[in-house]
C-alpha cells in the first residue's frame, strides 16, 4: 500500500491530497506584488504537471504544482486558500494548470524568476467607481477584534474589496445592494446597505460549529453532535471572578449540577464542590479534577467533611489552588455516567476536566492581566454581637450570679477584664475600693473594641499575570508567568503564589504531533498557628486549643477587652496581636508537573497517542511557636503554687515521690514541621479511529491503555525548645523525652499508616477503555464503553482488584430529521439523549481490607523499659469486599430557537447506588463488632435545567441572560444505623435509612421550666432536662429531622449586558433546601472573655418569664454547685430545634463592569486591546434566614485556618500586544 | 501490507507486556501494612495478642465488692448502673461489654494469625516459645470471654450451659454467623491449648524482663493454667501448677512493699509502682483503656458505686480477718486510702492505676488508662492454698496462707492455724445484706464439708478478696462459689453506725444474670444471646 507515510513513490492520488501541505507560505504584501508585475512576465515553462485533485484546497492545488515544477509559490495573505477547486490535469503546463486552478476564483498570478506569485485580483475596486456611493465599514468578529483581508462583495456584481489590518474596508455599492462578507473560519453574511454610509460589520466564527468536540480528558475527542453523555462547558473568560485566584472557586453556579460551597476561603482550600451530589456515605463523594489528560491527586487526603474543620491541612486540600486562572482555556464537567464511564473507578463522583490555553499559529500575542483587590472589613453591624457596654452589663448580671469573683477569677485558667483587675488589686496597682474598681470597669465599658479593625486590613492584593502565545504552521507555544502577592486581608494570612506554564505543539510531520507542557507552581503562605480541633463526644463540646484565628477571635472576644493588654489564657499572659506575631504558621507548596504527549496519524481515519506525565508535589507547614507566645509561655507559667499545680503544661516526674510539677520547656518555644510529598506517573497508550462511511455511517471508536501510580509521604516533626530570640538555637530539657516517652507520644513519624492523614500511601492503577459511537445519518447515534481496571487499593488480593465498568447511550437528533425541517420550525437545534450505566468508586479511603491488615504500633505502656513495638489487626480480612456501585438513568434534551438565540438544556437522572460502604454489626467473634463492608444503598435523582437567551441584540447593545437551576436529591436505603446522637446533631453523622446522607437533627425543645431551665422531649414520650444521653445509638427517634445539610436546589441567574465597548456583568446564585447548626453559644457559665449574643437579654430571669421567652436562664455559679449535669442541659440547648436556621440564600455574587478602550486609541499605544473591568464580589445577601445573624450560610467557622469569602473589590487590568 | 501487519505485532506487544506486568505492578502494597514472614514479625504479631480493653470494671461492679452509697453522689452513668443491678448493658464504654468481647477476640484474632503463620513456616523450632505464647494467648482471652458471657464452670452444668465460641481460625468474611460451643466445650480447648503451649513458653524469646510482663512468661503461664484447674476442680493439678509457678521458693516471688509505700504520698504514684513490670510478684501487667483507675482511685468518677466504708468496715479492708484486725488505714504495708466526703464514699486499696496515654501533648488529647496486674504471685499461692483444703491438706494450705499473709496484708499481722481460723470463722454468723459479715454462704456445685473445710474456704476466699480487691477476681469467685448477692443501699457510715436499705435485687444461685448478656450488637447479629428468667429487676 503506498497510502502508507514517509513511502516514496509520492503520487498524487486523491485521497493523498491532506498530505501535501504545503511545506512553506509565504506572505508578502500586495504591493511588493505589483512592484514586480510591470516587470519580466516569463511566459511558460519546460515543467509538465500532472493534477487529479477532487475538491482541494487550492494551496494543496498550488503546492502540488509548486512540488512538481519546482516552482516556489507565494501568495498573499488575502488570498482565500482555502476554497475548492476540482482539476483533473495530465502532463499540463504550469501555467494550464494554474490557469485551471485559478480561473473563475478572482485570483491572477504571475510566474516571476522561477516564482509564482499569486495574488486576488484587486483591479475591479479601482475601475468602478465614482457612479456608486462609497460605504466605508470595518469588520470584526464577537470579540471585537478586527479582522484583516476579509473579502466583500456587492452581490451580483464582482464588485469586490477587502479589509485591511484594522478590518477597515471602503466599498461602492448602491444604496439597496447587499454586501456579502467572507472569511475563512467564519461564517458567511449578507448585510443590506440600505442606504447606510458606514457600516459595522460582526462576523460569528463558524469554528466552534465545525469543531467542536467534547473533550473527555482521556484522549478521547468526540464531536459533540454524537456526543450522548451529559455534560457541560464553561470557558473560563465566561465564568472569571476577578479577586480569586483559585479557579476551582469560579464554578459556583456556573454549571447546572454542580455544587459549590464556599465553606472556607481561605487561599489554598477546597471550596467543597459535588457533582450531582452525594455519590458514597463514608467516602468523599469529591469530583474528580482533570488538567489537560491526567488525573490530579491530591497531596493530603482531606475528606468533603474535613474541608470545613479550620485544621492546617485544609490550606493544601484545593487540587488546582497552583493553577493560575489566566492559564485555563475551559472547565468540562461530565455529569451522567455515560461522560464519566471511560475513567471508571474515580468518576462516581462527576469529573471536571479542565484545558489549558495553547499556542495558535500565525499570530503573536503578549497579554498582561493584572487584578487589584481591596477587601471589606467585617463590622459588627452584620452580627448581632454585644458591644462593650452592653457586654460590661452583661458581666455584672455574671458577677452578681457568682461568675466573676475575685477567688473564681483568680482560680480560672482564662479571664479578661475581671481578671486583670482583680490581677492588679493584687499587685497594689489598684486600689481595692468599690469606686476605684467601678473607674476600671467604667473604662471597660467605654472601649468598645473594634476587633475586625484590629485583626483585618483592607491592603491591596495583586495577582499579575503575563502570558505569551505564539507559533506557526509547524510549531505553537503558550507561555505564561503569574504571581498573586497577597498581604493578608486577616492578620498572618499573607500569601504569595508564583506560576509558570510552557505549552507547546511541534507539528513534527504532517502525521506526527508532538505536545509538551510543563507547569510548575509554588506558594508561601501564612497562617495563624493552629491546632488540630476534637469534639467531647460526652459532652457535645467542640474544642480547639489555643485557637487564635482572627475572625472567630473577633467574633468570640468581649469588646470590652484593650487590645494592647494582656490578659489570661492557659494561666499564662495572652494578647491576640502579640500572639499572631508569635505563634504563625508557613506553608510552602511546589507542585511541578512535565507532560509530552505524541500522536501519530498512521492512516487518516486513526491516531494513535502515546502520553506520560509526571507531577512532584511538595508542601511544607511550619508552624512555628515562638519563645513569648502564649503557648510556649503555658508550658512554663507557674508564678504562683496554686498555678503551678493547676497548670496542665507542666510536668511531675512519677519515678520521684516528691517530685513538684516542672517545666520541660524552660526556655524557648516549639517548632512543628509537616511536609506531604507526593508524586505521580502516568502512562497512556490510545488509539481513535473516526471515518464516515458513504457519507452517512459516522463511526468513532476509541480504545486505550494507561497505568497510573501515586507516591505518598508525609513527615511530621516536632521539635521542643526551639529558642527563636537566639538565634534559633534549640535548647532541650532531658525531662521532655522522658514525658514523652512515658505518655507514648512521638516527636517526629513518617507517616504511611493505612489510618493516617494520607492514604493509600502508594496507589498503583492499570486500566484498559474503549468506547464506540455509531451515528446514522447525522441523526441517531448510540453510543458504549466498557473500561477494565486494576488497583493495588485494595491490597494484595486477586478477588477484588478488577472491575468493569460500562454504559449504553443514545441520540435522536431531530433537527435532521427530514419531515421535522419541512416543519419549518424556529427550533434551530433539538436532540433527545439518554444513557444508562454502571460505574464505580473504590470506597473511602480507609476500607481495603480484601485481605488482612497488620499494622506496626508501640503498645503505651507506663514505663520506659516496658516499650516494645508489637503488630496488631487494624482490620480482618473481607473476601466479599468489592467496589461502591451506581446505576444511573440520564435522559437529556438540547433545544435551540431562532437561531440558537434562546437555547436549553435539560437533564434528568435517577441513580441507584448500591454496595456502598456503610457499617454492619457482626457477632464480632473475629475482633471486631462493627465492621466497613458493602452494606448500604442509596437512591438519588436530580434535574438540571440550563437556559441562556440573547434577549436584546441590536448593533451597540446586547442583552444575554442565563438562567441556571439544579436540584439535587438523595435518601439512604439500606443502612445500619451506627450514627450516635452526638454525630446526628452537629451534621457529623453519615445518615439513617430513609433520610438523606449527613442530614441533621436537633433535640427537641419543649419549654423553659419555672425556673428557667429548658425542658426537652425525650425516648419514649420522657421530658428531660440534663439526661440527654448523646452517645445513645439506639433508641434515637426522638430526635426531630431538620433536613439535609446540602442544598437541594441551587443555581445561578446571571445578566452580560453589552453596549460599545462596556459590558456589564450580574452574577445571582441562589442555593435552597439545606439546613445549618448554629454555632454553639449556650454555657453554663461564661467568662469576662466571650463576647455574648444580644439574645442573651431575653433570657429567662424570674419565674413567669417561661411564657415568653426559650432562651435559659443564665445559670447562678451556686446553682450549679448542686448539680454537675447542667452541662447536660446547656450542650442540648446549643443542639436543639431552637438553634437551628435554614441554609437558604439569595446572593449577589459577583458584579462587573467592564471597558475595552477604542481600537484607534490602543493602537496607537501599539496595543491590541486594552480593557479595565471592576468587579465586586459578595456585595450582598440578598435574601438569607434571619436567625443566622450575619454569619455567612456558607461558611463554617470551625476556628483554625478557616475564614469566609470577604466582599472584595477588583480592579483588572487587560493589556495585550 | 507487512507494515500494517507490523503495527498489529507492536500493538499487540505492548498490550501483551502491559498485561503480564500489570499483576506485579499492582501488588505493590498500598500503605505500610505488614505481612507476616519473619520469626519477628511473628512474635510482634503476639504483642497484640492481649486484650486492649479489660474485665476489671463491669466484673468487679457486679460483684459484691461495692455497694449503693446513696444519692449524695452524683457520678452515677447509666452504664455503671446497669453493671450494679445486673440489667443487660446497653450502654458503651472503654470498660463496657462490646469492648472486652471486641478486645479479647481481638487478641485471638492476633493469635490465630500468628499461630497460622507459624503453620505455614512449617511449625519450626525456632518458632516454638512464639507458638506456645499464641496458644496461652487465645487460651486466656477465651477463658476472660467464658467467665465473663456464661455461667461459671461446674461439672453439672457446663455440658449444656451456652459458652462462647473457640475461635481457632480468622474471619476472612464480612458478617458470618457463629454457634456458641458449650461452657465445657470452651473449657476442653482451653485445657488443650494451655497443656500444648506450657512446655514451649520460653521466658529468653522476650527483649527484657521487663517486657516479658506483658506476655505469657513461664510464670504467668503456670498461674494461669493453675487458675483454670482450680476453675474446674482439677485440684491436684492446680497444685501443680502453682508450685511450678512459684519454684520451690515462694518467698523469692513476694511483692516488696518497701519500695511500693515510698510513693504511698499521692495514690496514683502508689498504684503505678504497684503495678510496675519491676515488681517481681506481678507475673502478667497489663494497660486498658479504661476508667478503673479513677473508679477504684482517688477521684470521683462513678463515685455512686463503691467499695464503701460499710463493706469496708464489717466485710473486708478494716473488718476481722483471719490474719487479725486492721484498726487504722495504715496497719495494711501500703495504706488502704478512705474516702469520706460530699464527692466520695470509698476504701481504696492501691490494686489498679489511673495513667494518661496523650495522642497530642499540646492539645492535651488521649486515653485514660488503667493499669492492672492480672496475673501475680499472689494468686499462684493462693490457687495452691485453695487447691490444698479441697484436697484436705490443711497444712501445706496454712503454710501459704501464712507466707501470704506476712507479707501483704497487716503490718503485724496473727499466726494463724486450723484453730485460730475456725475460730475466726465461727466468730461471725453468716452474712445478711442488714447485718454484713465476712462469712458469706457457699453453694458451689463442688462438694465442701462444713466445718473445717468449709471455715478454711472462708479464709482463703477473704483473702483473695482484698488482695485483689478493684481487679475484678471476686466476681469469678462469687460465681464459682454461688454466693449470693442482695443489692442495698449503704451511705457513708456516721459515727460508727451503719444504715442499710435493702432491695429486692438479689442475685441467686444459678441466677441467669452471672452469665453476663452479650453486647446488644452482638445479639442483634444473631448470636444465641444468654437466657434471662423473666423477672429481671
Amino acid at each position: 500500500m503506498n497510502n502508507l507515510p514517509f513511502s516514496k513513490a509520492w503520487s498524487l492520488l486523491p485521497q493523498d491530497h491532506r498530505f501535501c501541505k504545503p511545506l512553506r507560505i509565504m506572505k508578502i504584501s500586495t504591493c511588493l506584488l505589483f512592484a514586480f508585475v510591470t516587470g519580466v512576465h516569463a511566459k511558460g515553462t519546460a515543467q509538465k504537471v500532472t493534477l487529479k485533485m477532487r475538491n482541494a484546497r487550492i494551496e494543496e492545488a498550488l503546492s502540488a504544482i509548486s512540488k512538481q515544477s519546482n516552482l516556489r509559490v507565494l501568495y498573499s495573505e488575502n488570498l482565500n486558500a482555502k476554497s475548492r477547486v476540482t482539476v483533473n490535469l495530465k502532463n499540463a503546463s504550469v501555467e494550464e494548470a494554474l490557469n485551471s486552478i485559478l480561473s473563475d476564483k478572482n485570483i491572477e498570478y504571475k510566474i516571476i524568476a522561477n516564482t509564482i506569485s499569486v495574488n486576488s485580483n484587486g483591479k475591479n475596486d479601482v475601475v468602478l467607481e465614482a457612479t456608486q456611493q462609497s460605504i466605508a465599514g470595518t469588520v470584526k468578529n464577537a470579540d471585537g477584534n478586527p479582522l484583516a483581508g476579509a473579502t466583500i462583495t456587492v452581490k451580483g456584481t464582482s464588485i469586490s474589496t477587502q479589509t485591511d489590518a484594522n478590518g477597515h474596508f471602503k466599498i461602492n455599492a448602491g444604496g439597496n445592494a447587499v454586501l456579502v462578507v467572507r472569511y475563512v473560519g467564519y461564517s458567511n453574511l449578507e448585510v443590506s446597505v440600505n442606504n447606510r454610509s458606514t457600516i459595522a460589520i460582526v462576523l460569528d466564527s463558524n469554528q466552534n460549529q465545525i469543531d467542536e468536540v467534547v473533550v473527555t480528558g482521556l484522549g478521547a475527542k468526540i464531536d459533540k453532535r454524537t456526543f450522548t453523555g451529559a455534560t457541560a462547558k464553561v470557558d473560563m473568560k465566561d465564568i472569571e471572578l476577578g479577586g480569586l485566584p483559585d479557579p476551582s472557586r469560579a464554578l459556583e453556579g456556573r454549571v447546572a449540577g454542580v455544587s459549590v460551597q464556599n465553606t472556607t476561603g481561605t487561599f489554598g482550600s477546597a471550596p467543597k464542590i459535588r457533582v450531582r451530589g452525594a455519590t458514597s456515605i463514608y467516602g468523599s463523594s469529591k469530583p474528580l479534577w482533570v488538567i489537560d489528560g491526567i488525573i490530579i491527586e491530591d497531596v493530603s487526603n482531606v475528606s468533603s467533611d474535613d474541608l470545613s474543620s479550620g485544621d492546617a491541612l485544609t490550606l493544601i486540600s484545593s487540587a488546582v489552588a497552583g493553577l493560575n486562572a489566566n492559564d485555563i482555556e475551559s472547565f468540562t464537567v461530565l455529569k451522567d455516567g455515560s461522560a464519566t464511564s471511560i475513567y471508571g473507578a474515580r468518576a462516581m463522583g462527576g469529573v471536571i476536566v479542565i484545558t489549558t490555553k495553547k499556542g495558535k499559529a500565525g499570530r503573536n500575542s503578549a497579554n498582561y492581566v493584572g487584578e487589584f483587590t481591596s477587601r471589606a472589613i467585617p463590622s459588627y453591624n452584620n452580627f448581632n454581637i454585644m458591644n462593650s457596654q452592653e457586654q460590661m452589663a452583661f458581666n455584672q448580671i455574671l458577677e452578681q450570679r457568682g461568675w466573676l469573683t475575685m477567688a473564681d477569677v483568680a482560680s480560672r485558667s482564662e479571664s479578661g477584664v475581671y481578671g486583670k483587675m482583680y490581677e492588679l488589686i493584687k499587685a497594689g496597682q489598684l486600689e481595692n475600693t468599690q469606686e476605684a474598681r467601678n473607674a476600671y470597669l467604667r473604662k471597660a465599658e467605654y472601649r468598645n473594641t473594634d476587633w475586625f479593625k484590629q485583626l483585618f486590613s483592607r491592603t491591596i492584593m495583586q495577582n499579575h499575570s503575563v502570558s505569551l502565545s505564539s507559533g506557526t504552521d509547524r510549531a505553537q507555544y503558550y507561555t505564561s508567568i503569574s504571581g498573586v502577592f497577597d498581604n493578608g486581608w486577616a492578620r498572618k494570612s499573607d500569601v504569595k503564589r508564583y506560576t509558570g506554564m510552557f505549552n507547546a505543539s511541534y507539528d513534527l510531520f504532517d502525521n506526527l504531533k508532538l505536545d509538551l507542557r510543563t507547569n510548575g507552581s509554588y506558594r508561601d503562605q501564612r497562617a495563624p498557628g493552629t491546632l488540630g480541633s476534637s469534639v467531647d463526644r460526652v459532652s457535645m463540646e467542640i474544642k480547639r486549643d489555643f485557637d487564635i484565628n482572627p475572625y472567630s477571635y473577633a467574633l468570640n472576644t468581649s469588646r470590652t477587652l484593650d487590645p494592647n493588654e494582656f490578659y489570661t489564657r492557659n494561666y499564662a499572659p495572652f494578647n491576640i496581636l502579640h500572639e499572631l506575631d508569635n505563634n504563625y504558621m508557613d506553608i510552602n507548596a511546589a507542585d511541578i508537573k512535565f507532560q509530552g504527549e505524541l500522536k501519530w496519524k498512521p492512516i487518516k481515519a486513526l491516531e494513535l497517542g502515546l502520553l506520560a506525565a509526571t507531577r512532584y508535589q511538595q508542601t511544607s507547614q511550619q508552624h512555628y511557636i515562638k519563645d513569648q507566645s502564649n503557648q510556649a509561655l503555658a508550658y512554663r507559667w507557674m508564678p504562683t503554687t496554686f498555678i503551678r499545680d493547676a497548670n496542665p503544661f507542666l510536668y511531675t516526674d512519677p519515678s520521684d515521690p516528691y517530685a513538684v510539677p516542672v517545666s520541660v520547656l524552660p526556655y524557648g518555644g516549639i517548632y512543628n514541621r509537616t511536609d506531604n510529598k507526593m508524586l505521580t506517573k502516568d502512562f497512556r497508550f490510545t488509539a481513535a479511529f473516526d471515518k464516515t462511511f458513504k457519507e452517512i455511517h459516522k463511526i468513532y471508536a476509541f480504545a486505550g491503555a494507561e497505568t497510573n501510580s501515586v507516591d505518598r509521604n508525609q513527615n511530621w516533626f516536632r521539635g521542643w525548645g526551639l529558642q527563636y530570640d537566639l538565634g534559633e538555637i534549640p535548647f532541650i530539657d532531658y525531662k521532655l523525652f522522658k514525658k514523652s516517652q512515658e505518655e507514648n507520644a512521638d516527636y517526629y513519624s513518617i507517616d504511611r499508616r493505612k489510618n493516617g492523614d494520607i492514604a493509600p500511601a502508594r496507589n498503583r492503577q492499570v486500566a484498559f477503555y474503549g468506547t464506540a459511537n455509531y451515528t446514522f445519518d447525522n441523526r441517531y447515534t448510540i453510543n458504549g464503553t466498557l473500561r477494565y481496571e486494576g488497583t493495588n487499593r485494595l491490597g494484595r488480593t486477586t478477588s477484588a482488584r478488577w472491575m468493569p465498568t460500562w454504559n449504553v447511550s443514545g441520540m435522536w437528533n431531530v433537527m435532521e430529521e427530514d419531515f421535522f425541517k419541512k416543519l419549518n420550525t424556529p427550533f434551530s437545534n433539538l436532540s433527545f439523549k439518554g444513557s444508562y450505566s454502571l460505574t464505580a468508586d473504590r470506597g473511602p479511603d480507609f476500607v481495603t481490607n480484601s485481605k488482612i491488615i497488620i499494622q506496626s504500633y508501640n503498645p503505651w505502656r507506663p514505663n520506659t523499659a516496658d516499650k516494645e513495638t508489637g503488630l496488631n489487626i487494624s482490620d480482618l480480612e473481607n473476601s466479599e469486599l468489592t467496589y461502591e456501585k451506581k446505576h444511573e438513568l440520564n435522559i437529556g434534551t438540547s433545544i435551540g430557537l431562532f437561531k440558537n438565540r434562546i437555547s436549553l438544556d435539560v437533564d434528568y437522572y435517577k441513580r441507584k447506588n448500591f454496595d456502598l460502604i456503610g457499617i454492619v454489626n457482626t457477632q464480632g467473634l473475629g475482633g471486631e463488632i462493627s465492621k466497613y463492608g458493602n452494606v448500604a444503598n442509596m437512591e438519588s435523582h436530580g434535574l438540571e435545567f440550563s437556559l441562556s437567551a440573547t434577549i436584546l441584540k441590536k448593533q451597540d447593545f446586547s442583552w444575554v441572560s442565563s438562567f441556571i437551576y439544579t436540584k439535587a436529591k438523595n435518601k439512604i436505603t439500606a443502612l445500619e444505623n451506627n450514627s450516635r446522637v452526638s454525630d446526628l446533631i452537629a451534621a457529623g453523622g453519615y445518615g439513617r435509612v430513609g433520610y438523606p446522607v449527613r442530614p441533621l437533627f436537633s433535640i427537641p425543645f419543649n419549654r423553659l421550666l419555672p425556673n428557667g431551665l429548658p425542658v426537652y422531649n425525650y425516648i419514649d414520650g420522657t421530658e428531660t432536662t440534663t439526661g440527654v444521653y448523646f452517645q445513645e445509638r439506639k433508641k434515637i427517634d426522638f430526635l426531630k429531622y431538620e433536613g439535609p445539610t446540602e442544598p437541594t436546589d441551587m443555581g445561578s441567574f446571571g445578566n452580560v449586558f453589552s453596549y460599545k465597548n462596556f459590558k456589564l456583568n450580574v452574577f445571582i446564585t441562589y442555593s435552597f433546601g439545606n439546613v445549618i447548626r448554629l454555632d454553639p453559644a449556650y454555657k453554663t457559665g461564661y467568662s469576662d472573655l466571650n463576647a455574648t449574643p444580644r439574645e442573651f437579654w431575653d433570657a429567662w430571669t424570674v419565674p413567669g418569664e417561661e411564657a415568653f421567652t426559650n432562651i435559659p436562664v443564665i445559670l447562678d455559679r451556686r446553682f450549679i454547685r448542686n448539680n454537675s449535669q447542667y452541662d447536660y442541659a446547656y450542650n442540648a440547648y446549643n443542639y436543639s430545634t431552637e438553634t437551628v436556621a435554614k441554609g437558604d440564600f439569595i446572593r449577589l455574587k459577583d458584579i462587573s463592569l467592564s471597558y475595552e478602550l477604542p481600537k484607534y486609541f490602543v493602537q496607537s499605544l501599539k496595543m491590541n486591546n486594552l480593557g479595565v473591568r471592576f468587579n465586586v464580589i459578595n456585595p450582598w445577601l440578598i435574601y438569607a434566614d434571619k436567625r443566622l445573624n450575619g454569619q455567612d450560610p456558607e461558611f463554617v467557622n470551625s476556628g483554625g485556618v478557616a475564614l469566609p469569602i470577604a466582599k472584595q473589590y477588583t480592579l483588572t487590568l487587560k493589556m495585550g500586544f | 501490507m507487512k507494515k500494517r501487519l507490523l503495527y498489529i505485532l507492536i500493538s499487540a506487544g505492548i498490550i501483551a507486556t502491559s498485561f503480564s506486568s500489570c499483576k506485579k505492578y499492582l501488588d505493590e502494597l498500598p500503605d505500610n501494612r505488614a505481612e507476616l514472614n519473619t520469626t519477628d514479625k511473628i512474635g510482634k504479631m503476639l504483642v497484640g495478642a492481649y486484650p486492649e480493653n479489660a474485665y476489671v470494671m463491669v466484673a468487679e461492679l457486679s460483684s459484691d465488692n461495692v455497694d449503693d452509697v446513696g444519692p449524695v453522689y452524683l457520678n452515677y452513668a447509666r452504664f455503671i448502673e446497669q453493671i450494679y443491678k445486673w440489667q443487660d448493658i446497653t450502654e458503651t464504654s472503654n470498660d463496657g461489654i462490646d469492648r472486652i468481647w471486641g478486645a479479647c477476640y481481638g487478641a485471638i484474632a492476633n493469635a490465630n494469625a500468628a499461630l497460622q503463620a507459624i503453620d505455614e513456616q512449617g511449625n519450626p523450632a525456632s518458632l516454638k516459645a512464639q507458638r506456645g505464647e499464641a496458644l496461652l494467648a487465645r487460651a486466656y482471652n477465651h477463658w476472660i470471654l467464658v467467665n465473663m458471657f456464661a455461667q461459671n464452670y461446674s461439672k453439672k452444668y457446663s455440658t449444656t450451659d451456652l459458652g462462647v465460641t473457640y475461635m481457632t481460625k480468622g474471619e476472612t468474611t464480612l458478617n458470618p454467623k457463629y454457634e456458641r460451643n458449650t461452657v465445657q466445650e470452651v473449657y476442653d480447648f482451653i485445657k488443650k491449648d494451655i497443656e500444648e503451649g506450657l512446655p514451649l513458653i520460653n521466658d529468653a524469646s522476650y527483649a527484657n524482663s521487663s517486657v516479658a510482663k506483658y506476655h505469657f512468661n513461664r510464670a504467668a503461664a503456670y498461674t494461669f493454667a493453675s487458675r483454670v484447674a482450680l476453675f474446674t476442680e482439677d485440684w491436684t493439678k492446680a497444685v501443680e501448677y502453682s508450685t511450678e509457678a512459684l519454684g520451690n521458693n515462694p518467698t523469692a516471688t513476694l511483692r516488696d512493699y518497701a519500695t511500693i509505700a515510698s510513693f504511698s504520698a499521692a495514690i496514683n504514684n502508689t498504684t503505678r509502682e504497684y503495678n510496675a513490670s519491676s515488681v517481681k510478684a506481678n507475673f502478667l501487667v497489663a494497660t486498658a483503656y479504661s476508667a478503673m483507675g479513677t473508679t477504684f482511685g482517688g477521684y470521683s468518677t462513678n463515685n455512686r458505686i463503691s467499695h464503701g466504708g460499710s463493706i469496708a468496715m464489717t466485710e473486708t479492708a478494716f473488718a476481722s480477718q483471719p490474719f487479725g484486725k486492721a484498726a487504722t488505714s495504715t496497719d495494711y504495708r501500703i495504706r488502704a486510702f478512705a474516702y469520706t466526703s460530699t464527692t466520695a464514699n470509698k476504701v481504696i486499696f492501691p490494686h489498679v492505676a489511673y495513667m494518661f496515654e496523650y495522642t497530642d501533648q499540646v492539645a492535651g488529647t488521649g486515653f485514660s488508662r488503667g493499669v492492672y496486674a492480672p496475673i501475680t504471685s499472689e494468686e499462684a499461692l493462693l490457687n495452691r492454698a485453695e487447691a490444698n483444703i479441697n484436697l484436705k491438706n490443711y497444712s501445706a494450705a496454712i503454710a501459704d496462707m501464712q507466707i501470704h499473709i506476712n507479707n501483704n496484708t497487716i503490718s503485724k499481722p496473727a499466726t494463724i492455724s486450723e484453730a485460730s481460723i475456725n475460730t475466726w470463722a465461727n466468730s461471725f454468723a453468716y452474712f445478711t445484706p442488714t447485718a454484713p459479715t465476712p462469712k458469706k454462704k457457699l453453694n458451689p456445685d463442688f462438694q465442701i464439708e462444713s466445718g473445717t473445710q468449709e471455715n478454711m474456704i472462708h479464709a482463703v476466699l477473704s483473702l483473695k478478696r482484698l488482695q485483689f480487691l478493684h481487679t475484678g477476681l471476686r466476681w469469678f469467685d462469687v460465681k464459682r462459689y454461688g454466693i449470693e448477692i442482695t443489692r442495698r443501699v449503704a451511705p457513708a457510715v456516721n459515727n460508727g453506725t451503719m444504715t442499710f436499705t435493702v432491695t429486692d435485687n438479689t442475685l441467686s444461685i444459678r441466677d441467669p444474670r452471672r452469665a453476663i448478656q452479650l453486647p446488644q450488637d452482638v445479639v442483634s447479629a444473631g448470636l444465641t444471646p444468654n437466657p434471662r428468667s423473666n423477672e429481671i429487676k
